[in-house]
């Protein structure tokens, strides 16, 4: 899958994931992100371009931000309505921050 | 004629008269033959008596010639040889006359020596005296004259030969005396003896007319007549002879009367002018014969005219007294049977007010007034009878109307054509309808709504309330209610309607046909049999209340998947409660069993095979309510031509081929984008699972079927791996904040979120997940 990354400045990233998030793509998100957020204080992440989210996708985003809870914080933004929903349905949208 | 009563005791009646007077006839001859002997014994008695009244005159007389031939001899002693006139002295003279007054039976007697005895020289000397016609004792001198010449007279010469020594007598044969009295006479002799010598004879006379006199009178019977024949039976001296019989047997030797000579020799029995005579004889003591001759029927006629007098009489009061006694029995037997007949004809023509009266006799007026109360009970009775056949009609007719009306309401077509079950039902009904009812139909495309239920009460009214429920239950039904919904609604408007105070238990189950899922509702019913992994155990449900009984009541409605071959046994209490003769009911364990027993699953043959098992139970009792049967099996839904199906290894490269056949299916059924995308969501949780838990480390296969059935999609997981339900994981606490939330378990919540049905089982080694969702 495609993924997008910006360093912002010295510890704020930005991180556009394009395309589903599901059994196939999860893992390597995963990765990317684990090693993009290192030491960073502040992610944005941009679900803009995903529209699809399984519970494995719902798995990493909740291990990134138990990891970025602990160093800094993270933002959502632009979720799609078909992943917000997701969300809603697993009470991750109370949890997560959310733009 | 002779078979009846009142012949038969007539000619008994008369057989026994009959017998009776035969004996007494038998009898009658018997002492008629002993009257018969004492009648002649008495006979013989008067004659003998008579005949003795003559011989003692006889006697007297022979005594009397014996005391003058004494005198004879005294005189012979005393006598003057000189003296020629010795016998014409007084004193002969004196004494003859002396004696002759004592000889008061005789006319006349005399002393007669032989020639010379008295005096040598004269010839003639005699003495008799007799009585005169002034009955005067007179010496009569002329026998002492030659003329006369005794000598040679017949009764002196007949006398003194016959004498043959002293107080010798000899009766003289009858002859008239011309000389004296002029009368016939006989005459008695003795010999005068001196020393051994006979000189001389006395004589006495015997006038016979005076015995003929009194023989004469005498006339034992009307025609007797008397004979009378001297000592030789040389002549008749007298005869009584009934006059008519013209003739004369006086004077004629008994030899001459042929019938007596023929007849009489040791006879006592005679024939005389033709008719029987019984002949009585006398010997007197002078040799004379008296004969005394009495016609047979005049002396026995009395008696025999007695018996046959007797007899008749007999015969006339034996035929009276038959003649009686067949009257009496006609008016007193016949003619009250005569009326019973015609009585009980009329009754048995159908009037059973006829009535008999029978006053007399007193037997059949009880037997008529027995007749009367029985036909006033036979009236009675038919008359109970029709009221209690028109009563029972009534109920009859009122009880096929409930049970037609039962009948016609429910379903008899069990949806042959349906492949996702089969359904059956039967109902008997009691005599006395009992209210059952069952029912099934669709609610909509997909779920399926059977029930069954027990209307409280019986006959007619239970049947239209049962009517009532059943049509509001299916309407209210297609109403796209919850089951819940539903029946709270239903048991409202039950109770709405509800006046009489009727409720009604109830156990419906609705069912997904597509996914096997079933909501159970228990109103107050017995709870039903469901047959799981091959066993049949008691659903266990909470009852709920009966509905009707409360407005407003909340159910509790319990939900189950049914997998296939899974089959509900529904009954109505007239199964369970179904007595024996020994007052036992058939029970919930004993139907538990039978079901387990019975391999069958046919649904028609499992109901018959309880209906069976029922009546072999009850042994012919009768039925006391009605016994209703429902019988449901889930077959599953059948995979057919729509069912696509995918497989591959359970890895992340086989869910790539996975999400393209998903994708390619989805359009081809035309799902839109949104659920699409639940469905891939699901489809990856899924798929995901059996990846992480199937197999471990080992390798393994993932089958998916795609089906689209009547506005379902199914979508159905199977795998080879180890067994497990995702479904029995508890659900995520979504409500926990970051740090307390597990990373995991959010794909099975997630499902059950998405998915209009799931269900999952174990089936052949296989895990078999099934995910449903409705299109529309």
């Amino acid at each position: 899958m495609e993924i997008i990354q910006k360093k912002l400045d010295g510890n704020k990233v930005y991180i556009k994931p394009v395309g589903r998030l599901d059994l196939d793509t999860s893992a390597e998100f995963g990765i990317v992100v684990d090693e993009a957020i290192d030491d960073v204080r502040e992610l944005l992440l941009d679900l803009a371009e995903v529209d699809y989210i399984s519970s494995i996708g719902l798995r990493v985003i909740l291990e990134i931000q138990k990891r970025m809870s602990k160093q800094g914080f993270m933002t959502i933004s632009n979720v799609a309505p078909e992943v917000m929903e997701v969300f809603n349905m697993t009470g991750l949208s109370r949890i997560l921050t959310i733009v | 004629m002779f078979n009846t009563l009142r012949v038969k005791i007539v000619i008994f009646t008369l057989s026994f008269l009959l017998l009776l007077s035969f004996v007494l006839t038998i009898s009658g001859f018997i002492h008629f033959a002993n009257a018969k002997q004492l009648l002649m014994i008495s006979y013989d008695f008067t004659i003998s008596s008579f005949a003795e009244r003559i011989d003692k005159d006889i006697v007297k007389l022979t005594n009397n010639a014996k005391d003058l031939a004494l005198m004879g001899s005294v005189l012979y002693k005393t006598r003057n040889v000189s003296d020629t006139n010795f016998m014409s002295n007084q004193i002969p003279k004196f004494v003859i006359t002396n004696i002759f007054k004592n000889y008061s039976d005789s006319l006349g007697g005399g002393i007669w020596f032989e020639p010379y005895i008295i005096n040598p020289s004269q010839r003639l000397n005699c003495l008799y005296a007799f009585r005169n016609k002034q009955k005067k004792i007179v010496i009569d001198k002329d026998f002492n004259s030659e003329e006369y010449n005794y000598l040679n007279q017949s009764w002196y010469k007949e006398i003194i030969a016959g004498i043959k020594e002293g107080y010798d007598t000899e009766w003289s044969a009858p002859y008239f005396e011309k000389q004296g009295s002029n009368t016939l006479m006989t005459t008695v002799g003795a010999g005068i003896y001196d020393g051994k010598k006979l000189i001389g004879i006395s004589t006495v006379d015997w006038e016979i007319n005076s015995i003929i006199n009194s023989i004469l009178k005498m006339e034992p019977t009307k025609n007797s007549f008397v004979l009378f024949a001297d000592k030789d039976n040389d002549f008749i001296l007298a005869y009584t002879e009934n006059p008519e019989k013209n003739t004369s047997l006086l004077g004629k030797s008994l030899d001459e009367i042929p019938w007596y000579s023929d007849n009489l020799e040791n006879k006592s029995e005679i024939t005389y002018n033709n008719e029987k005579f019984i002949t009585f004889i006398k010997d007197l003591n002078n040799g004379m014969l008296l004969i005394v001759n009495i016609p047979k029927n005049e002396l026995f006629g009395p008696v025999l005219k007695h018996f046959t007098v007797i007899f008749f009489i007999f015969l006339i009061i034996s035929i009276l007294v038959s003649l009686s006694m067949y009257k009496l029995l006609k008016r007193n037997v016949n003619d009250p049977i005569e009326k019973l007949v015609n009585i009980s004809d009329e009754i048995g023509q159908g009037n059973l007010d006829a009535k008999i009266n029978i006053e007399k006799p007193q037997e059949f007026a009880r037997l008529s007034s027995a007749f009367n109360k029985m036909t006033n009970d036979i009236k009675d009775y038919i008359n109970r009878v029709n009221n209690i056949t028109h009563e029972k009609e009534k109920m009859e007719s009122e009880l096929s109307i409930a049970r037609s009306i039962q009948y016609s309401v429910l379903p008899n077509t069990f949806y042959p054509n349906m492949k996702e079950f089969d359904i059956f039902a039967s109902m008997e009904t009691a005599k006395e309808v009992g209210g059952d009812f069952y029912d099934f139909f669709f609610i909509n495309d997909n779920e399926f709504m059977f029930l069954i239920a027990d209307v409280s009460g019986k006959g007619i009214p239970a049947a239209l309330f049962m009517m009532t429920t059943k049509t509001l239950i299916k309407n209210l039904a297609n109403e796209s209610y919850s089951p819940k919904e539903l029946i709270e609604k239903i048991n409202n408007q039950i109770c709405e309607n509800n006046r009489q105070g009727f409720f009604v238990t109830m156990f419906a189950g609705i069912i997904n046909i597509n996914t096997g899922k079933i909501s159970y509702i228990n109103c107050g019913h017995n709870p039903p049999l469901i047959k799981k992994n091959n066993r049949y155990n008691y659903l266990n449900i909470s009852p709920n209340l009966v509905l009707g009984a409360m407005n407003d009541i909340e159910y509790d409605i319990e939900e189950d998947f049914l997998n296939v071959g899974d089959v509900i046994f529904l009954y109505t209490d007239g199964v369970t409660e179904a007595f024996n003769p020994e007052q036992k009911q058939y029970g919930e364990e004993r139907l538990l069993d039978c079901l387990n027993k019975n391999s069958d699953t046919d649904v028609q043959k499992i109901l018959r095979s309880v209906k069976s098992d029922v009546k072999e139970y009850s042994e012919g009792i009768e039925q006391s309510d009605d016994i209703t049967m429902l019988c449901f099996k889930y077959n599953g839904c059948p995979t057919d031509g729509n069912a696509d199906r995918f497989s591959s290894p359970a890895t992340i490269e086989g869910y790539r081929e996975f999400r393209t056949w998903l994708k390619n299916e989805c359009e081809k059924f035309a799902v839109n984008e949104k659920l699409t995308m639940k469905i891939e969501l699901v489809c990856e949780e899924l798929f995901t699972n059996v990846i992480s838990y199937a197999y471990g480390e080992k390798e393994g296969e993932i089958g998916a079927i795609f089906e689209n059935v009547r506005n379902e999609l199914i979508i159905t997981f199977i795998d080879n791996g180890v067994e497990y339900n995702p479904l029995d994981k508890p659900d995520p606490d979504i409500s926990l904040a970051l740090d307390d939330r597990p990373i995991g378990g959010l794909g099975i919540f997630m499902v059950k979120q998405s998915v209009d049905d799931i269900n999952y089982k174990y089936e052949d080694g296989k895990n078999i997940l099934q995910v449903k969702w409705k299109i529309n």
